[in-house]
């Protein structure tokens, strides 16, 4: 049969491209299945008046280096879609409208988000964006939607150089990334004995290296010095060369501005080297349960810091208390929440917020809305400024003990005491 | 310092060439550039971790087991998917050695989800310490596996009619037609051995990251500058330019910095290819008999 004899008469030729039409037709209706579709939010039953929608676009990455953040993102989204639809949509004058968040893909990859994003504005006709992951993203989409004049709420874009563009519809819900590790090193510097020097290693990419110049900045005004300050490639798979320097010049505080894969690789190198500094922090990692999961013991007195935390003291009045949305969360998908979930919920809790104001869907008058609002919510305080930062956030810092996130500072959030030095 | 440097490159070569051997024998010997190769490795990785977390075995019993449902697999999708396309070209090959990636890849991302997982053990950071150097156990045996590895598939290549079969269509393709070998089933056989291979590394690596459906991806760059840096089709060129890649890659961290390891990579490549092109071990034309 694979010989493909058969196809030499004029009836088998006939079959052979029915065949072929058949199974690709079918390929790609299989492909469209696995092509993005708007998120699954409740279909509104007909109601008496019946809502309008409104559509929100939403470029993610659900494969590739950032698949875990962009999962929690959409969850995130999804949480607060769901919830606003089930009380019955966001009032904008005198209409309602549900919302349906229309999602995409795009592979953690810049220039394949970018295009998502023009197509989200210009085919899906949005009406407004929901940030990518990650500032390298964000900062090419936010370009697309500054043009369109469509307005996107960055939920983790926090490179200082996305809000020095001027832009007029890009807003941040996090606090500016250079301030990551402060509350872990203004915490260390509490510490006595006050550890004295410091590396910091950063992987090559946007919000790293501006992570790992505002720890810096900030180690060296608390009067410590930093002996050694590097980069390594964004996925690198081995990083035991510059963790054998850095053992070298054994410092007390080892800083590591990365994702996920390079914190995990870290704290295995570093056992596999048999060495490790006083006080060791990342970013973003050490919040992940996964983790503390796949690293097991090894994970133990692990500092990290965090833009939000279950048990931050903050609370709004949709959410309740930041442990009452971590709980209904983790209700509807078995985890906790780490800020990735969590800001996008909030993101849509400010939209609302702004588009009940400002009493339509045109965007130069909901970002002046947005200008204009100052929140206390379950993610913290939320106020921009003229450029769209959220100058009235601050991140805590934490420690992993026994499995748990202990916050440690700043004082008023703090819940316990540190393990100091790392054992 | 400089010691643990070069150990650490050593040990890092030694899972760069354990990577690369596949990919080298199924370019030298079909001219297909197998851009499938990272997801064999990803395969491996989660089978190494399913074998782990519902049966409890560790990944040195699980790769056998691994090695031999990735030759099947490897053999299953060259024979029925990659050999229709082969007498093609080189292009066609790579787009469907490509596709057949993302459909891998995608597979195991749906199956699995994009969580990290990881085969964690008692002994999974401990070492030897030999004076002031440490030497993780788990690199250590990738390295040695990869010796390993090779010898056996040296011994595979000139003492089996199997071997001998895939050796002679490599130098010369219509002259083994001539005797008798079924060249169809070279092919697949040469992509299973290269799956297994991958396979394996991908169960080692298990225990040395936390992974995701990704885990592969970035070792083909690698595997490519290697194959060409050791010879196409060289097996003791693939191991030779993995230590080699792994010692510049080291070096170049504590010289030049971290940041400069990918630059250090291709500029090798652009060295070998400007000055010897056939690579460290390799022959000329060894396997580009065929066209």
């Amino acid at each position: 049969m694979f010989s493909f004899k058969w196809t030499r008469t004029r009836a088998g030729r006939l079959l052979a491209t029915l065949l072929t039409t058949l199974v690709a037709v079918g390929l790609i209706a299989g492909c469209s299945k696995s092509e993005p579709k708007p998120a699954a939010s409740p279909t509104p039953a007909p109601a008496a008046a019946a809502p309008k929608t409104m559509k929100i676009g939403v470029a993610v990455s659900m494969t590739g280096n950032f698949s875990k953040e962009g999962t929690l993102m959409k969850q995130g989204y999804d949480f607060w879609a769901e919830k606003i639809n089930a009380v019955g949509g966001i009032k904008v004058g005198n209409d309602t409208y549900k919302v349906e968040l229309v999602y995409y893909d795009d592979k953690s990859d810049t220039t394949t988000s970018v295009k998502l994003t023009e197509k989200l504005i210009t085919e899906d006709k949005v009406s407004f964006i929901f940030g990518p992951y990650s500032s390298g993203i964000t900062q090419a989409t936010s370009a697309i939607s500054e043009k369109y004049k469509i307005i996107t709420i960055g939920t983790t874009s926090n490179t200082p150089a996305l809000y020095e563009r001027n832009f007029k519809y890009l807003f941040g819900t996090l606090p500016l990334a250079p301030t990551y590790l402060h509350p872990v090193i203004e915490f260390a510097a509490t510490l006595d004995p006050k550890p004295k020097t410091a590396a910091i290693i950063t992987p090559d990419n946007l919000f790293a290296l501006s992570a790992a110049e505002g720890a810096k900045a900030k180690v060296e005004s608390l009067g410590l010095q930093v002996v050694l300050n590097e980069k390594f490639p964004m996925g690198a798979k081995d990083v035991s060369s510059l963790l054998s320097q850095v053992k070298a010049k054994n410092p007390d505080m080892l800083l590591v501005t990365g994702f996920f894969t390079d914190g995990t690789l870290v704290v295995s190198q570093l056992k596999e080297l048999k060495w490790s500094p006083k006080l060791l922090a990342f970013t973003i990692s050490a919040s992940i349960p996964d983790f503390r999961k796949n690293l097991g013991a090894d994970a133990e007195n692990v500092f990290g810091a965090e833009w939000w935390l279950p048990n931050m003291k903050y609370e709004d009045k949709f959410y309740g208390s930041a442990r009452k949305f971590a709980d209904d969360f983790k209700a509807k998908y078995g985890i906790e929440p780490t800020y990735h979930a969590a800001s996008p919920a909030v993101s849509g809790l400010i939209l609302q917020k702004a588009l009940e104001k400002a009493g339509t869907l045109d965007s130069d008058k909901v970002a002046d809305a947005l200008r204009s609002l100052e929140l206390e919510t379950f993610f913290g305080k939320i106020r921009f400024d003229a450029q769209g930062r959220n100058v009235a956030g601050q991140p805590g810092a934490f420690q992993i003990q026994k499995g748990e996130l202990v916050e440690l500072w700043p004082k008023d959030i703090a819940r316990g005491k540190a393990v100091y030095p790392r054992p | 310092m400089q010691l643990q440097i070069l150990v650490n490159g050593l040990l890092l070569g030694g899972l760069y060439g354990l990577v690369t051997i596949g990919f080298s024998l199924v370019w030298g010997v079909t001219n297909v550039v197998n851009i499938a190769h990272s997801s064999f490795i990803t395969l491996g990785a989660y089978g190494a971790w399913l074998l782990y977390s519902r049966l409890d075995l560790g990944p040195f019993t699980s790769l056998p087991i691994v090695m031999a449902v990735m030759f099947l697999v490897g053999f299953a999708i060259q024979h029925q998917v990659i050999n229709r396309v082969i007498r093609h070209g080189l292009v066609m090959t790579l787009i469907i050695t490509f596709g057949v990636d993302l459909i891998l890849t995608n597979a195991v991302l749906l199956t699995f989800s994009a969580d990290y997982r990881a085969v964690k053990l008692p002994y999974s950071s401990s070492g030897l310490t030999l004076g002031s150097i440490q030497v993780p156990y788990l690199r250590l045996s990738i390295f040695v596996l990869a010796l390993v590895i090779m010898a056996l598939l040296a011994t595979f290549l000139s003492r089996t009619r199997s071997g001998r079969a895939i050796r002679a269509t490599a130098l010369n393709q219509e002259a083994a037609l001539l005797m008798g070998v079924t060249i169809d089933r070279v092919y697949a056989t040469t992509y299973g051995v290269a799956a297994a291979i991958a396979g394996g590394a991908g169960v080692l690596m298990s225990t040395l990251y936390s992974f995701g459906p990704e885990v592969g991806r970035g070792f083909l760059t690698r595997a490519f500058v290697i194959t060409v840096l050791g010879g196409l089709g060289s097996l003791p060129g693939a191991i030779l330019g993995g230590v080699l890649l792994g010692l510049i890659e080291a070096v170049t961290t504590v010289s030049l910095g971290a940041g400069y390891t990918e630059v250090m990579a291709f500029a090798v490549l652009v060295a070998i290819l400007l000055f010897r092109p056939q690579g460290l071990l390799g022959k000329r034309f060894y396997g580009g008999a065929k066209s």
